[in-house]
């Protein structure tokens, strides 16, 4: 049923929610409630179909959920053009080293890897000659 | 009652129907302007949608605080919607035990670049503590980067946008970068999009193929988790 599903999906937030507000953990509630749901879901050993559905559904739109927030920028007009210098270099620079970091390592362990196959295969073939 | 009743427009202004209804129409106008560019990043709907707004509510004199609260049940929604990233990450799971080691390695590196980067150059150019803070968690998909936002003491709001304007960058130029780096491995393509600029980044990843793309969104998600519990501890630690 769709409605117990909402509710698995609730009674993690709320789990999530109680131990972030109470300071057990520092981390965001949603966060904290998001690895429960992973949890539980390890724990099926499937994703429920209705679970399944409703996240497709949900995450289709995600991107307007935080639309109302982003108007609150209205409050940081002022700051947002007294620091646009810093915030574009920060934005453009940071994101371009991000890309350039991490798509070099991503590559070098893939090499990695592939070599390691290759040695693996190389030695079974040893093995069966 | 006239029509004209300050003390009843006041009144409707809270009615959820109008703040939800007009950050739906606010959306679709937005979605419907991208799909008619062709799927451009540069027309990312989010931020599109809140320009509309914010220029529709300055221009109205409605105080933000009046729309924030009509349209509270689309800011409710975001909290379960980020829970539920845990649906497409679950399905993903054979994904990430066949390649555990690229995608573990692409985060340790990538995630503390992404972070250190950003705060690091708005330190550099003596940009405020608010902004250096808002900034730090940039990198990840803005439901969970407003969430570590409040937790660290950034503002909410400011995250959101500068979120949305980190994806369009990744989006717009990691294409680019990564074929002038000679990468050309889809996985890796898709981790660097993904872990650089979260949702947005896989969206253009996914254009480029499902395996980029699948990469891309096991990044945005993963990165997001690990940023969400690294970052407050780091914060904490200062």
């Amino acid at each position: 049923m769709l409605l117990i599903e909402a509710l698995r999906v609730l009674i993690c937030l709320c789990a999530g929610e109680i131990l972030s507000g109470l300071g057990v953990l520092p981390f965001p509630g949603s966060v904290i409630a998001l690895v429960l749901l992973l949890a539980n879901l390890a724990l099926i050993g499937e994703v429920p179909p209705q679970l399944g559905r409703l996240a497709d559904n949900v995450l289709a739109v995600l991107g307007m959920l935080f639309v109302p927030t982003g108007v609150g920028l209205l409050a940081y007009t002022h700051l947002l053009r007294k620091e646009f210098a810093p915030i574009a270099a920060a934005i453009l620079g940071g994101t371009l080293l991000t890309i350039v970091v991490t798509a070099f390592a991503a590559k070098r362990l893939a090499e990695l890897e592939t070599r390691k196959r290759i040695a693996r295969d190389r030695e079974a073939v040893d093995v069966a000659l | 009652m006239s029509p004209f009743d300050p003390v009843a427009w006041h009144k409707i202004e809270l009615v959820p129907a109008v703040g939800v209804g007009a950050t739906i129409a606010a959306y679709v106008v937005a979605v419907r302007l991208q799909r008619w560019s062709g799927g451009s990043a540069i027309f990312n709907p989010t931020l599109i949608a809140i320009l509309l707004l914010a220029l529709a509510v300055k221009l109205s004199g409605i105080d933000y605080a009046d729309y924030a609260r009509s349209a509270g049940v689309v800011t409710f929604a975001l909290s379960p919607a980020v829970v539920l990233l845990a649906v497409p990450l679950f399905r993903q799971r054979r994904l990430i035990r066949d390649s555990a080691r690229v995608i573990l390695g692409s985060l340790a590196l990538g995630l503390p670049t992404g972070v250190l980067s950003a705060t690091g150059i708005a330190w550099l150019l003596h940009a405020d503590r608010v902004t250096i803070l808002s900034l730090a968690p940039k990198s990840t998909t803005a439901g969970i980067a407003i969430g570590i936002s409040e937790k660290i003491g950034g503002a909410p709001s400011l995250t959101a946008v500068l979120v949305i304007m980190t994806g369009i960058t990744g989006a717009v130029i990691g294409p680019f970068v990564t074929r002038q780096m000679g990468v050309s491995d889809p996985r890796s393509v898709g981790l660097a999009m993904g872990i650089a600029s979260h949702g947005i980044g896989t969206a253009r990843a996914l254009q480029m193929g499902e395996t980029a793309g699948a990469f891309a969104g096991l990044g945005m998600s993963l990165n997001g988790i690990l940023t969400a519990i690294l970052l407050p501890l780091a914060a904490n630690l200062f």
